[in-house]
């Protein structure tokens, strides 16, 4: 049988591509880790707090514009005119792994395509949060795809750089124990040990010194995070 | 084939799985749309085949050496067969492309060349399409498609796999590849309509895509910006960018797709443009008309395909014959493109005929005039209905160091029936294209 996908002999990585590659796993991080939390806050507003979701807005940091626990429901998921939803959060990441077909190929994108397709369907958005289970699959798939399709280190850990980088940044944000954050940060450790060039180095140091048990809910924590991007 | 018409909702299903799309635009705003596919594929014996084959092996070996000759010698110029008015008038011959020959010589490395088939069965060619032809990716994913949603119809039918594009866009990349630099496919962005094609021939071809922004050229050499101001030299550009925005500083300079000096790196042969510059002076729709005389020009041959008839109004007997015949005749603008500039005579009233004619008179170089082809009509599904409707085949021909074509290619059909324009930008549909080994 003839081979139909050609080997890649050089996948050279511009600034531009870098930058892609790193938003496309923060947004992606982005999608998956705003689901669980949701749920969370979901489950709190059916009998323990029913304006939970005001929490959830301060901790993400977003502007709480939402009128009722409804309005944040129909907004905050499906609105694409709300620039913080989360059917904005997967354009994001479609806008960025569109420009990385290449990279990350066909069959991992489509996790994406096949999210916003179901995030688009009126009986879909009619059950809630319920109803997005399976973008939380979805997610997991393109995981799993980005591990098993993308041969290039440096690639793949540029973009894992990303997902670890705002999987800290919001466990931190919302309260997670230290010895959860200190687990993500070894993982982001690792990738940035792996041939991805993308992070400061400097910043890194400091960051590491500041990650304790005592310091690590500082906000300087979450600015030195959010700083170790470099292109 | 019954399977794989039932199928067709789950082709497209798929299709939206995999994102297949192009873009348009509509009032200034940009829209993405699925391309209608049609599970009926049009299919083409082996016998038929045989002859369109050599028909454009032919045809593109001679507008690859009309090329070569407009931007030096001028040989067919200077033995009478092409007016010189038809190539410095032509909007797509380039003043800055004289005395370039590129890598390997060739110049048109990718050629799509649109073709119909009349209700005699002859095939004829309405078009050749030699700057960055499009639409290849369709039919080579939707045969991926159905492969896997009716194997079976495979199984008994004997049809070449189309599959293997990309694998001729790379071997054509690595063939005028300059000092064995980096093949990229340059395009101009997630809002041009073709982008999903770029992106997918890049992933399939193991090429880099490159934004205008990733490319560089220092020294008259072209090179793609890696991090931290690391330069690797890039050898071929498949660009996927109109000539005139290439290069800024040659061309037009508000361009922010191209690459500034880029056509210096070019013309000094320090990289290879696929397809090069300058190649719209030989698929104006003028010179369409010159084409099957090239072919006895150059090859010493007769045509084996030939076109629609044609009438240049540029000769005073052909202005005549078609003032005389507009009511039957399909006339087109030479300088449109993508199925717009076309005027059937037959639907124009009174005032639109008499605006015509004036226009012919007073600017006949910019026209053309052919007979109307009635050409075939496919069988397409709508619902649970057969239907038939108009359409085209455009066939791709890849030059390296041979010439071959590629045993697929785009058909495309009308969705209004009555209407011959097949171009997606006008709502058209997509088929796949079946070449029998036997």
């Amino acid at each position: 049988m003839q081979t139909l996908t050609a080997t890649k002999i050089n996948s050279g990585i511009s600034s531009a591509k870098a930058n892609r590659l790193y938003w496309l796993g923060r947004y992606a991080e982005r999608v998956y880790l705003t689901l669980h939390m949701l749920r969370k806050h979901f489950d709190l507003m059916i009998d323990e707090d029913k304006d939970s979701y005001i929490s959830f807005c301060t901790k993400m940091g977003i502007e709480n514009k939402y009128t009722s626990a409804d309005d944040f429901t129909k907004r905050y998921l499906f609105d694409c005119s709300n620039p913080e939803s989360v059917i904005n959060m997967l354009e994001r990441v479609k806008d960025n792994a569109m420009m990385l077909r290449e990279e990350i190929m066909t069959e991992t994108l489509c996790y994406i395509e096949l999210s916003i397709a179901h995030m688009n369907k009126p009986e879909v958005q009619n059950k809630g949060i319920e109803g997005l289970q399976r973008i939380t699959d979805y997610m997991l798939a393109f995981w799993g795809s980005i591990d098993e399709r993308i041969v290039n280190n440096q690639i793949r850990h540029s973009i894992k750089f990303g997902k670890y980088l705002e999987s800290l940044d919001l466990h931190i944000r919302f309260d997670y124990q230290f010895n959860r954050v200190e687990e993500i940060f070894a993982r982001m450790l690792h990738s940035v040990e792996q041939e991805c060039y993308i992070c400061d180095e400097l910043t890194l140091l400091t960051l590491k010194q500041h990650m304790t048990f005592d310091d690590y809910k500082n906000i300087g924590v979450l600015q030195l995070i959010n700083s170790l991007f470099r292109s | 084939m019954y399977s794989l018409v039932k199928q067709k909702d789950t082709v497209n299903k798929w299709m939206e799985r995999f994102g297949v799309r192009f873009g348009i635009y509509k009032s200034g705003n940009f829209h993405e749309q699925l391309f209608p596919f049609d599970p009926i594929p049009r299919v083409i014996s082996h016998k038929d085949w045989v002859e369109i084959e050599a028909g454009l092996i032919q045809r593109v070996n001679a507008l690859n050496m009309f090329l070569e000759d407009v931007y030096n010698d001028k040989s067919i110029v200077k033995a009478g067969i092409i007016p010189e008015e038809f190539i410095y008038s032509s909007s797509g011959y380039m003043a800055q492309c004289e005395g370039i020959t590129p890598s390997k010589k060739i110049f048109s490395h990718i050629s799509g060349i649109d073709l119909v088939q009349a209700k005699d069965g002859k095939w004829i060619v309405l078009e050749d399409n030699l700057r960055i032809p499009s639409g290849a990716s369709y039919p080579m994913i939707a045969r991926t498609i159905t492969r896997k949603v009716s194997p079976e119809t495979f199984k008994e039918n004997a049809v070449f796999d189309n599959r293997n594009y990309s694998t001729l866009i790379r071997k054509a990349m690595d063939h005028v590849n300059v000092d064995n630099g980096l093949q990229v496919i340059l395009t101009p962005g997630r809002y041009n309509s073709a982008y999903f094609e770029h992106s997918y021939l890049a992933e399939k071809a193991g090429v880099i895509l490159a934004f205008a922004d990733d490319l560089i050229v220092e020294n008259d050499t072209v090179y793609y910006k890696g991090l931290f101001d690391k330069r690797e030299r890039v050898g071929v550009i498949y660009r996927r960018i109109s000539d005139e925005y290439l290069d800024p500083l040659a061309f037009e300079s508000t361009s922010l797709l191209g690459v500034p000096n880029l056509m210096r790196a070019y013309a000094k042969g320090n990289v290879a443009i696929m397809n090069a510059l300058g190649n719209g002076v030989a698929d104006d729709k003028g010179i369409y008309y010159f084409v099957p005389k090239m072919v006895e020009y150059y090859l010493g041959e007769k045509a084996i395909l030939q076109n629609a008839p044609t009438y240049l109004p540029y000769f005073e007997e052909d202005k005549k014959y078609v003032l005389e015949n507009l009511k039957t005749l399909v006339i087109k603008d030479v300088a449109e493109a993508g199925g717009y500039g076309v005027m059937f005579g037959r639907e124009m009233n009174d005032e639109q005929l008499a605006n015509i004619k004036h226009l012919i008179e007073t600017e006949p170089r910019r026209w053309i005039a052919q007979e109307v082809i009635d050409f075939i009509d496919l069988e397409i599904m709508e619902g649970e209905e057969r239907i038939y409707r108009k359409a085209d085949l455009r066939a791709f021909v890849i030059s390296e160091a041979e010439t071959k074509v590629w045993h697929s290619g785009l058909t495309r059909y009308t969705r209004s029936p009555t209407s011959f324009i097949v171009n997606s930008s006008q709502g058209g549909g997509f088929k796949d294209t079946w070449i029998m080994k036997k």
